[in-house]
């Protein structure tokens, strides 16, 4: 572990950059050579989480995600842009661009310049990734609040934090606040683990292992498009001990309850919908709620590592009252998370990618294949999206200095809103990101939490629905 | 802090309608901070705008790439024909060729957002193109009595069938009828325009137009069963329905 004194202090694994790697950039657009970090893997394949998405990114669907935090004052911009780049050999596995291969997607080392860009109204708008040059993730910054939005393809919501802690550590080092480094915050001149590259699904998948039960289709949001590369992110901010102590009230943790109140949201606006219908014609309510997989496999990996679990209410057969929907709940995904039944997920994920024909069908033909699977076998499945990643964790030397952290989830026309929660002290923020006109499911969930006692306040990116507002 | 009486949750103190329901915030007192300051900033801004071209950027680059690539072919074209026969013979031909060529990309690219005006374009540069070969050898023949007559008629029938499929709602295999229509009218045409270009405007009535009849009698049918196979089966129409008496 490194100490503060080390910084400025060439590191014995600070290796030239092999020529052949080299851009024909200019030179004030490289980093200079005190940024070169060790050339290990000059490319490496995606992670079989990732291998879907290059495939179905569009100008609709980003699978960028968004963490931002609120600083207790404006963020230094010039000081940010130092922490970003002091940061890039401690996390080389994002220091990428992604190539397409004859076969497969693949990562290559990128040394273009990755600067910090200002914060937008519609935020984790897909950047050209088959561009040279672009990175998969970005910092932001407006006023008080700097964001990390991160694509999929590189890393989960672990990852992603563990970078987003790292990156606030250093500018506050920056600013003279001291930090501690740990496990949950890397310092800069450390040399990143060989382990922390790994494709953990590969490790842990059996083979021989049943695949998972085939689910039907599920019911999903109706509504107008916003317009392309717009979206509507509402977050609602509530007191993390209240929101706990109700949790506790209905036997369930936070994650549960707040997954059965987007389950009993949903519902809300599924009776709205099919008012004086029959029940025959609905279709089940699905609700995906992702878990980190290294709390069930041991894993250092800073890749995606994470599957979900599957809460369903099927309508059809009556009204859900919300003790049921707890109970469901509950029960879903006490018997989804377990190492046994995550084996089934994770082992036909790779044995599909593995499989030698699969393999030999040419990219262009995988990426028509692959999108047709994702809209049949992937949101087909589910209505819905509700992630709760936990506590941000910030070390105590500047967790005093960011007022709140939200994560925020890009949707899908498919899903059409989904959401993030994320705590940090006593505030819990739980942001929706929608792409249709309508507020309904964020409205019901909100109200949902106000019915039951919770003070919950709210703010959105939009001020008036899209159109009426300059 | 404000709050929504309908959804009953606070807001900050900028907002002036609620962030779930949109009705306006109910306050006692002037707002602390201007309305329009939310979380975010105002202002659009995609990261990717430094590496992108506009449309227009693009279009204008597509254009001057075509025009280059003409006259970069155009002028080796006439060199070679003149080092080689001291006279421009087929190199004309050719030349007038790629200048067609060069209309018909870069008339609908420079008339983007305008189809009417871009067919137009085109249909007028076919028709130029025709008479221009025509008159290569000294004289006009076919080009006004064969050519141009029959490169009308095709973007009058290509035309009509894009607008008849453009009003229609819903889209499927009625689209197919509709070009089976617009390619049956067109035979029809097409043979009245050969007799008249062939045989002339006198003789026109001594001959019964023979083969685009019996195509145009093969593509009714199939245009109206896939009406009928559109309407009955895709859209599951009640007969009784259409056909009320």
């Amino acid at each position: 572990m490194k100490t503060e004194g080390d910084a400025d202090a060439p590191q014995p694994w600070q290796a030239p950059i092999r020529s052949k790697f080299r851009r024909k950039y200019p030179d004030d657009r490289r980093y200079p050579d005190d940024r070169r970090y060790p050339d290990d893997h000059p490319w490496f394949a995606l992670d079989h989480a990732a291998i879907i998405y290059p495939s179905i990114l569009s100008d609709r669907v980003s699978a960028y995600y968004r963490i931002q935090a609120i600083l207790d004052e404006p963020v230094d911009i010039a000081l940010v842009q130092r922490a970003l780049d002091a940061l890039r050999p401690r996390f080389p596995y994002f220091q990428i661009e992604l190539r397409r291969g004859f076969f497969w997607f693949f990562f290559e080392r990128n040394d273009s310049p990755n600067l910090v860009v200002e914060d937008s109204k519609f935020p984790m708008q897909r950047l050209s990734s088959g561009r040279k040059g672009v990175y998969l993730y970005r910092v932001r910054a407006h006023a008080d609040r700097l964001s990390l939005e991160m694509c999929h393809i590189l890393t989960d919501g672990y990852g992603a934090m563990i970078y987003f802690r790292s990156l606030l550590a250093e500018y506050f080092r920056l600013k003279g606040v001291t930090t501690e480094y740990g496990p949950m915050v890397f310092a800069p001149n450390d040399a990143p683990g060989p382990e922390e590259w790994e494709d953990a699904f590969s490790r842990y998948a059996t083979p021989g292992a049943p695949g998972p039960a085939k689910l039907g289709p599920a019911w999903h949001l109706p509504g107008i498009g916003l317009p392309v590369h717009t979206m509507r992110v509402v977050t609602g901010e509530l007191s993390l001990s209240s929101a706990l102590a109700k949790a506790k009230e209905h036997g369930a943790t936070l994650t549960i309850y707040l997954s059965s109140v987007f389950l009993a949201a949903l519902q809300d606006v599924q009776d709205a919908e099919y008012e004086g219908r029959p029940r025959s014609r609905r279709r089940p309510l699905r609700l995906q709620v992702p878990a980190n997989l290294r709390n069930f496999f041991p894993s250092s990996t800073l890749r995606n590592f994470s599957l979900y679990a599957l809460p369903e209410l099927d309508t059809r057969l009556g009204h859900y009252e919300f003790s049921e929907i707890v109970a469901r709940v509950k029960a879903t995904m006490a018997l989804a998370f377990t190492p046994k039944e995550i084996m089934r997920t994770i082992t036909r994920n790779v044995a599909t990618a593995k499989h030698p024909v699969i393999r030999a069908v040419p990219l262009t033909m995988k990426n028509l294949i692959m999108r047709g699977l994702y809209r049949s076998h992937g949101e087909a499945l589910y209505s819905s999206l509700s992630t709760n990643v936990g506590q941000a964790r910030l070390p105590d030397s500047f967790a005093s200095k960011v007022k709140r952290i939200d994560v925020v989830l890009p949707s899908t026309p498919g899903l059409k809103t989904v959401a993030g929660m994320l705590s940090h002290g006593d505030a819990l923020s739980i942001s929706f990101g929608s792409v249709i006109e309508r507020r309904d499911l964020e409205r019901a969930f909100f109200t949902r939490l106000v019915r039951d006692g919770l003070k919950v306040r709210v703010e959105s990116n939009l001020g008036a629905p899209e159109g009426k507002d300059a | 802090m404000p709050y929504c009486s309908r959804c009953g949750v606070e807001v900050d103190d900028a907002t002036s309608d609620c962030p779930l329901c949109e009705a306006p915030i109910q306050r006692l007192d002037a707002p602390a901070s201007p309305s329009g300051a939310g979380p975010y900033p105002q202002h659009i801004i995609d990261p990717q705008d430094r590496y992108r071209l506009s449309r227009a950027e693009r279009r204008r680059i597509a254009i001057e790439i075509l025009s280059l690539v003409a006259i970069l072919g155009s002028g080796a074209l006439l060199l070679m024909d003149l080092l080689s026969s001291a006279d421009l013979g087929w190199s004309r031909y050719a030349v007038a060729s790629i200048v067609f060529g060069w209309c018909a990309a870069c008339l609908p690219i420079a008339l983007y957002g305008s189809p009417k005006a871009a067919v137009a374009a085109v249909g007028a540069a076919s028709v130029a193109f025709l008479v221009a070969l025509d008159t290569m050898d000294g004289a006009i023949g076919w080009s006004l009595s064969l050519g141009a007559p029959i490169a009308l008629a095709s973007f009058a029938a290509v035309s009509a069938t894009a607008a008849c499929i453009a009003t229609r709602r819903v889209k499927g295999i009625n689209l197919l009828g509709i070009g089976a229509i617009g390619l049956a009218a067109y035979l029809v045409a097409l043979e009245a325009l050969l007799r008249i270009g062939l045989l002339g405007l006198e003789r026109f009535g001594e001959v019964r137009p023979y083969w685009s009849l019996v195509a145009a009698l093969a593509l009714v049918p199939v245009a109206v069963f896939l009406f009928y196979l559109h309407g009955r089966v895709a859209r599951g129409a009640d007969l009784r329905k259409i056909f009320r008496l």
